[in-house]
């Protein structure tokens, strides 16, 4: 069965005046059915930019998309999304693919209401009336845990806490039950408690509606939380992929190890030490030969150095772009 | 600094060139300009510009009345509108200034004082003040200064105490208290400098109305004595000859429209470079970022 | 390790309380109020480190602020042992909040925070180097020369090169900007640190680097820290005791093995349970935490985290708990502390090894 959401080979630059940098290069990454699939890295390694290149969201210029597909297979019929138009994009997103954001105070409209904006998905793709749309809006607020909607459907954006707003927003984005959630940090402006309910409500809501998740984030326990599978990022470049199980107990990536390492846990023991990873990450005008990670990484060869490991296979379904690594490639 | 002038693009360039221009005019008048300004021609009165028809030879521009020469008028008028623009904006920037980072930082009915002053002075048409005073002072270069600075310095409050309150709030400013650095240096050696760059762009600007306003008044009478040339003097000089010598107020005027649009021109110019969300000023940042 | 006990504490907090006023309407009349702060009691010990820990609206970091009195407290005492007013001449023992300002200057050079975000808490305008020299030209220590050498050496001992006391904070990268920060905060050798969220902003990987830095400057220093973060696991790794604050009041203390092995109040129980590990296999079935956090404008009557408590009985809905011993050096304000930790929150044996890719 063809996956749901395919990207190949996605490359995208940043221009700026003359000079192009490379952003993203050579991304592969496939979202089956109601599976739920993590993107994790640090700042600055691209998973947003890959979110937004999805969703056809890229602020171009200074972003231009270089090359690669994304393929979405929706109803029988499969499209590459860099190739339609912008009318039918429009079609797409909110309908077969929707996206929450980190910050859900500058992601809704401060002067509508919250029904009037789930109201506005439900118009624009199913053509309900008004009427219709908000008593749905009402609805589809109790669904997401919001307690005397009739009242709240009337309430604006900043009479709301931060985990009604976020939320809200899952409400606007599964309205009109889109086949894909990509949700970009949701939870990492929340508190704990509230993150741990917004994450209860999204497995939740994925299970009854049978949607698929892309979910970024930095946080390795949201990852080990809430994903089956999981793609590490570092500088532009997936450099892991496998289950969340392979990837979280088995890191077979320096760069993975080294993360997992450098998370401090509620159960280690009193003076025991962190090894963080050294070095900071590089600039995109300074990106390293070879591997991009080899400037840090503890295990570097010459072969590093000199030329980009493929990826290769430490166990079934999980590989990682090492040289240290002896599985078929 | 130096990156800000790499960004430079063409509206800057052509007003810091304008301005150049006439910042030349006023230092180098004496060896540039043909003709003493004051030097009377009787006999060449009113003659159109040597280059026009029946243009009186050796007179690039044409003369007044007198016989003085247009030109050698404009490039010494240069002075007054330079001198002016500078001694009033400084005063007025300096009190203004002042009043912003006070109001701002310290709060209180110190700040609600200063503000409802400022919200009277605002209210009340510069031109009426400027033409009150010089007035009831009388007409001279000095108490358009004054005038300027009396009334104008609420421009630079206002944008002053804005950023102050927002710079106030920073971290840094938090470090500075607990490291026991005294409220005077907090505002002069820290908050000052950096509200500086938006208040250089009000700063060009007022440059610009100065020049207007001191036109204005001289071209009312009200401005310099007329043995002092001056443009906006031209102007009411030239005012009644204008079906029959139209050089008299033309190249006056143009003179005050370049010079007002230049420091507008290298103003805009200022506050996209210190905005990173515009095209130049995100540049600008961006290289920073780049560079480390 | 010293026995703690015997030791007089480097700061003592009692009853601290802070109320921000809320003005509404057109006239702005004061309506209503922030209830951050509501009676806060605590000790640091000279060389430990306090970890305080909440979420938002729990009031942490107005304990910082007020400490450091960049905010003034309503009520409460927070004595401490001053070294500069002891070598001046002046007693030893103050409090914090009645100091007068002359002393308050003193007293300033034995208490320095460190910032949550590292791209304001440095000024953009000036370079890493007058940035952290500000401290001693403030201070008058030493002169121009000496500073700068000094400044070289403060940027050293935080990893960086001193080359790049030329450069500006926009140049550096998030992680270096905070190292600034501490480099600062260590200018005239403090005896107790502030840190507010340092390590909230910072990548992950850079996190591990600054929390590992904080420690070598506390074993070569002998700093003391309180250390405040909404993160549990960042606050266990960096503090030996732990206080959980909830809308403005410590609602558990103690040390930080007995806090998180077995916690004695549902508010921490619940946050335990909410922090996400990195453990695919422990992925948990538990509910969490219902209801919003509340807010310190209406703080519940009663135990204050009554309406949200899965244990909540009649008492706790009229009867505010009050901070107790439970355990020696444990202290709790739970009516039924004696009944934690229940059977679904005792989830963390005793450490054993932690070698990276053992399976649970």
């Amino acid at each position: 069965m063809t996956a749901l959401l395919e990207i190949r080979d996605l490359k995208v630059s940043f221009v700026q005046g003359k000079q192009s940098r490379p952003a993203l290069e050579g991304i592969c990454l496939s979202v089956d059915r109601g599976r739920t699939v993590g993107l994790v890295g640090e700042s600055g390694c691209g998973k947003s930019l890959t979110a937004l290149s999805i969703m056809q969201l890229l602020p171009s210029p200074p972003a231009r998309i270089e090359g690669g597909e994304i393929v979405l297979t929706t109803r029988d019929t499969s499209r590459d999304l860099l190739k339609i138009s912008n009318r039918e994009m429009r079609t797409v997103r909110g309908r077969d693919i929707a996206m929450i954001f980190q910050d859900p105070m500058t992601s809704l409209d401060p002067v509508y209401s919250i029904g009037e904006q789930i109201a506005e998905v439900l118009m624009t793709h199913e053509g309900m009336s008004r009427t219709d749309a908000l008593k749905r809006a009402v609805q589809l607020l109790r669904d997401v845990g919001i307690s005397s909607p009739e009242q709240r459907v009337r309430q604006y954006p900043h009479e709301l806490s931060g985990g009604m707003r976020q939320r809200a927003m899952i409400a606007i984005a599964l309205a009109c039950k889109p086949s894909i959630l990509i949700a970009d940090e949701p939870t990492t402006a929340l508190d704990v408690t509230i993150q741990a309910q917004v994450l209860t409500l999204m497995r939740s809501m994925q299970q009854s509606l049978g949607t698929a998740l892309l979910l970024i984030t930095h946080d390795m326990g949201v990852i080990a939380e809430m994903a089956d599978d999981v793609l590490v990022m570092y500088l532009g470049r997936i450099v892991e992929r496998g289950s969340s199980t392979q990837v979280l107990e088995r890191p077979a990536h320096p760069y993975t190890q080294g993360l997992i390492a450098s998370l401090p846990r509620l159960d280690m023991p009193q003076g025991e030490r962190l090894v963080p990873i050294q070095g900071t990450v590089p600039g995109l005008g300074a990106i390293p030969s070879g591997c991009r990670f080899h400037t840090r990484c503890p295990h570097v060869m010459d072969i590093c150095r000199r030329e980009e490991p493929k990826m290769r296979s430490s166990e079934q379904g999980h590989e990682a772009a090492c040289w240290l690594i002896e599985g078929p490639q | 600094m130096r990156r800000m002038l790499a960004s430079l693009d063409t509206k800057g360039a052509v007003g810091f060139g304008l301005v150049a221009i006439v910042a030349l005019c006023a230092i180098l008048a004496p060896l540039i300009s043909p003709y003493d300004p004051n030097a009377q021609d009787l006999l060449n009165s009113v003659a159109p510009p040597a280059w026009a028809a029946h243009g009186a030879g050796g007179h690039l521009l044409g003369t007044d009345r007198l016989g003085q020469d247009v030109l050698s008028r404009i490039i010494y008028g240069s002075r007054v509108s330079l001198v002016a623009a500078f001694a009033a904006v400084v005063a007025s920037g300096g009190i203004g200034t002042f009043f912003g980072l006070v109001a701002g930082y310290f709060g209180g009915w110190v700040a609600v004082l200063i503000m409802r002053l400022v919200d009277i002075m605002l209210a009340i048409p510069f031109i009426l003040i400027a033409l009150v005073f010089m007035t009831v002072f009388g007409p001279s270069l000095t108490n358009l200064v004054i005038a300027f600075a009396l009334a104008r310095w609420v421009q630079f409050t206002r944008i002053a105490y804005g950023l102050v309150l927002e710079i106030r709030e920073r971290e840094f400013i938090s470090a500075c208290i607990t490291s026991g650095v005294s409220g005077f240096d907090i505002l002069f050696r820290h908050i000052l400098i950096n509200i500086a760059g938006p208040l250089l762009v009000v700063a060009t600007l007022e440059l610009g109305f100065v020049i207007l306003i001191e036109a204005g008044l001289s071209f009312l009478g009200l401005g310099t004595p007329p043995e002092i040339p001056s443009w906006g003097g031209m102007l009411q000089e030239g005012r009644a000859l204008i079906n029959v010598a139209w050089w008299l107020t033309t190249f006056p005027g143009l003179a005050i429209m370049l010079t007002v649009v230049g420091f507008n021109f290298i103003g805009d110019w200022m506050r996209d470079s210190f905005d990173p969300r515009t095209d130049i000023g995100r540049s600008i940042s961006e290289q920073a970022v780049a560079e480390r | 390790m010293t026995n703690t006990m015997s030791r007089q504490p480097l700061l003592s907090v009692r009853n601290l309380s802070k109320d921000f006023p809320v003005s509404r309407g057109l006239l702005r009349r004061t309506s209503d109020a922030v209830h951050a702060l509501n009676g806060v009691d605590f000790d640091i010990l000279p060389g430990e480190t306090l970890g305080l820990v909440g979420e938002s609206g729990s009031g942490k970091t107005t304990v910082a602020r007020t400490l450091l009195r960049l905010v003034e407290p309503d009520a409460g005492s927070a004595l401490f042992r001053s070294r500069s007013l002891a070598a001046a001449g002046a007693p030893s023992e103050i409090d914090l909040f009645v100091v007068g300002a002359r002393a308050l200057k003193q007293v300033r050079r034995d208490i320095q925070i460190v910032f949550q975000d590292p791209y304001s808490s440095l000024n953009p305008r000036h370079s890493i180097a007058a940035n952290v020299g500000e401290p001693l030209r403030a201070n008058r220590v030493g002169n121009a020369a000496e500073r700068l050498a000094r400044v070289a050496q403060l940027l050293q001992d935080v990893g960086l090169r001193p080359d790049l006391m030329r450069r500006y904070p926009h140049e550096l990268s998030g992680g270096q900007r905070q190292r600034v920060a501490i480099a600062r905060a260590l200018a005239l050798e403090p005896d107790l640190i502030v840190a507010d969220e340092p390590v909230s902003a910072l990548d992950v990987s850079i996190q591990a680097q600054v929390m590992n830095l904080l420690l070598d400057l506390q074993q070569k220093r002998g700093l003391t820290y309180l250390f405040i973060a909404h993160d549990l696991s960042v606050v266990r790794y960096m503090s030996r005791r732990i206080a959980v604050m909830y809308l403005g009041r410590i609602v558990e203390m103690g040390d930080a093995n007995d806090v998180f092995q077995t916690p004695r109040h549902p508010y921490t129980e619940a946050l335990i349970e909410s922090v996400p590990e990195p453990k695919p296999r422990l992925r948990k079935q538990r509910t969490p935490l219902q209801g919003d956090v509340a807010s310190p404008m209406r703080i519940p009557h009663g135990c204050p985290f009554h309406p949200r408590c899965r244990y909540a009985q009649d008492i706790c809905r009229t009867q505010q708990p009050l901070l107790r011993e439970i355990a020696p050096g444990h202290v709790t304000s739970c009516h039924f502390a004696e009944q934690m930790p229940h059977a679904a929150g005792a989830r963390y044996d005793a450490p054993t090894s932690t070698s990276l890719g053992q399976s649970q």
